[in-house]
């Protein structure tokens, strides 16, 4: 009887996929015999359009018309029911436990950039003259790995925290007491909570920052820095005046990378503190007014406040990533 | 200026590659030295441990007596210029110039004054604030060069510097060299793999293969008084001519013989090859030591002999023929352009014997 029903499981899986791919693929044979019958002239103009339009309905129906969707319950009640104008994002840009949310995203921000853009810069340089480069890079890059929610659970036990007089089981908890001091609750006090958490992404991003920087730092030929180890520069000079320039497109691409990545942050503060203890970020704010609180008014302001952030950096992002393939 | 001496300079590699053997060599101070041979020969090598590029694996390199092996690039005064140039893509032209004196912390005006002065005297002063990749590979040749020579180096060593030009360019380039070298009067030494390059610049040339000096001497000297055979093959192109040889007495006469050639041995050198009577040798010719006897010069000591043409190679101002012996051993002749050899052709050509090299076949040694 399982079996029955594990066979029609499987048969239904195959028939789903078979259907599914042979589908499009039928569509794609299908539109192209059909731009064939055209005339010559026309035909080419028609058919990227005709290879575009599933992608682009595809794109419309599950991630423009939300988006519109969004915006307009933006601007109505926690119901969704009467426009209420302005008076959710008055809320947002007011509201104290929102203005502590964006503090906390501000310092994410220049904390998580700038600590591991310049970390995994000066490892990609270092890591470049080290016999086992391949083995250095894949430690650091392995957190790269990880899932945020894995690296969570990862951290706590390095964070966690037993009142003094117990044994320690937490790994920084254990150094502290072992070097004389006491405990610190690293999630719960105030002062550290917040950075606690940006440890954690910056262990996550600098394998990033890293990886893309040392291909980076490849790409200069050996000849320029011979040229400028003879023109006199030493090694500081070479990397502040010849190696950073060199690669300052592809700085920013990284920078720009982490920056959206962190304005979206939600999972970590989500697992580690559930965003209490003055450790919310925006997006951590925007689950519990939406799902919470079931404001949806609130939460959907919000989430355009995120979106509004995010679009100039991607718009930088993909300029200078077209510049850098013109460089190429 | 600045008179540099490698002794018993070796380079050998981490994986036991030996690139730079035992090289004993003196630059003069006012001296162009041209390191030459075919690539891998070490002579790029030798120029990277000279300017601190490189470890150096055994003996020592001293710069106007100063043993300079254990000195970064930057305590050497030398400049030098890349193949590829080198030059670096972020700065204009006057910041690619002036970046070695502004590392030195020379003053400002200062800066401005040399970096300008060098940029008239190779003509690039129009292009300062253009960014290498806005110019032609000639130009970017010149930045390279001016940024050499702002510095105002003990010396220059050039590695290649021309090969990435065209071939109108480069002869242009090679001119303008020399005449740098000559103002500067500064010790230029230079790689390259080019045999021409060499010829045309050096006041000697160092010739390498294999990681070992074979030779080092006067352009002039080198190509009439090749020491060995690699020498004697690798200057000049078309390269000379080699038969295997031996030396036959008949009567007083000696004799060259080399499969279908019969060759009679000048008398001025008859006496000094007595010794080698019965070894195996190599009998050498350059191309340009074989005539069409309609064409010979006055002057000469032709022998003539028979050979087919194969191949004719018209250059204009001269001919190249490729002939075979009646044993089929071929060789190039280059001859007068108004010479009437036509392919498949048995023709009647002259050696110059005058003009010819032996070599012992075992050492590869010059004799005579």
């Amino acid at each position: 009887m399982q079996d029955t029903a594990n066979l029609i499981r499987l048969l239904t899986a195959i028939a789903a996929i078979v259907l599914g791919s042979g589908g499009i693929i039928a569509l794609f044979y299908g539109a192209n015999w059909l731009v064939n019958g055209l005339p010559y002239g026309l035909r080419s103009r028609v058919l990227p359009w005709v290879y575009m339009t599933p992608a682009l309905a595809v794109l419309a129906a599950f991630l423009i018309l939300p988006t519109i969707r969004t915006l307009i319950i933006s601007f109505m009640d926690r119901r969704s029911e009467a426009f209420v104008g302005l008076d959710n994002y008055i809320f947002a840009v007011t509201n104290s436990a929102m203005l502590i949310a964006f503090r906390n995203n501000l310092l994410w921000l220049v904390l998580v950039t700038s600590i591991s853009v310049s970390l995994g810069l000066v490892i990609a340089v270092l890591v470049d003259r080290v016999p086992y480069e391949p083995l250095a890079k894949a430690l650091i890059f392995l957190p790269m790995a990880i899932s945020f929610v894995g690296a969570s659970v990862i951290w706590r036990f390095v964070y966690a925290y037993q009142p003094p007089g117990f044994e320690q089981i937490g790994l920084l908890n254990a150094i502290v007491v072992a070097l004389g001091f006491e405990p610190v609750g690293w999630l719960v006090n105030r002062t550290v909570n917040n950075f606690a958490l940006i440890v954690i992404m910056i262990w996550l991003q600098t394998g990033f920052a890293m990886v893309l920087l040392s291909s980076a730092v490849k790409g200069i030929p050996q000849d320029v820095i011979e040229a400028a180890r003879i023109d006199g520069a030493n090694e500081f000079q070479i990397f502040w005046r010849i190696t950073i320039p060199m690669i300052n497109s592809t700085i920013v691409v990284v920078s720009t990378t982490i920056i959206v990545l962190v304005l979206k942050v939600f999972d970590i503060v989500f697992v580690m503190t559930g965003g209490n203890l003055d450790t919310d970020v925006i997006a951590s704010r925007m689950i519990k007014e939406m799902f919470n609180f079931r404001n949806f008014g609130r939460g959907s302001a919000i989430a355009v406040i995120l979106l509004l952030a995010v679009i100039p950096v991607m718009v930088a992002n993909i300029r200078r990533f077209q510049q850098q393939e013109v460089n190429r | 200026m600045a008179h540099i001496v490698f002794e018993r300079v070796t380079k050998q590699y981490e994986n036991g590659f030996v690139a730079v053997k035992d090289l004993n060599l003196a630059i003069e101070a006012d001296e162009f030295l041209v390191l030459v041979g075919p690539s891998g020969c070490g002579k790029t090598t030798c120029l990277r441990m000279l300017a601190g590029l490189e470890p150096i694996s055994q003996g020592s390199i001293y710069i106007d007596g100063q043993r300079i092996n254990e000195r970064s690039p930057r305590e050497r005064d030398i400049a030098m210029v890349f193949q590829s140039y080198a030059l670096y893509p972020h700065m204009s032209v006057f910041d690619n110039m002036a970046f070695s004196l502004q590392l030195q912390g020379t003053p400002k005006a200062d800066i401005q004054q040399r970096v300008q002065a060098a940029a008239t005297q190779l003509g690039i002063e129009g292009l300062l604030d253009r960014k290498p990749k806005q110019l032609s590979g000639g130009q970017r040749q010149r930045v390279a060069v001016g940024r050499a020579i702002v510095r105002n180096p003990a010396a220059f060593l050039m590695d290649e510097p021309l090969s990435n030009l065209d071939a109108k360019l480069r002869v242009q380039a090679r001119a303008e060299l020399s005449k740098l070298h000559k103002k500067l009067g500064t010790t230029f030494v230079y790689v390259t793999h080019d045999q021409v390059e060499a010829m045309t610049m050096g006041s000697r040339i160092a010739v390498m293969n294999q990681g070992i000096l074979q030779q080092v001497d006067t352009p002039q000297n080198l190509y009439n008084h090749p020491n060995n055979m690699f020498v004697a093959g690798f200057m000049g192109s078309p390269a000379m001519n080699f038969f295997q040889a031996s030396l036959k007495p008949d009567g007083d006469q000696l004799w060259i013989e080399a499969g279908a050639l019969r060759l009679p041995v000048p008398a001025s050198v008859q006496a000094s090859l007595q010794p080698d009577l019965g070894q195996s040798l190599v009998f050498g010719i350059r191309p340009e030591n074989i005539y069409d006897p309609q064409f010979a010069p006055p002057g000469i000591h032709p022998i003539d002999l028979e050979a087919t043409v194969s191949v004719v190679e018209m250059m204009g101002h001269e001919m190249i023929v490729y002939l075979s012996l009646v044993d089929g051993h071929e060789f190039l002749a280059r001859i007068d352009p108004r010479s009437r050899f036509q392919p498949g052709e048995t023709v009647r050509v002259s050696f110059d014997m005058n003009r010819f090299h032996l070599f012992d076949r075992a050492s590869e040694q010059a004799l005579v």
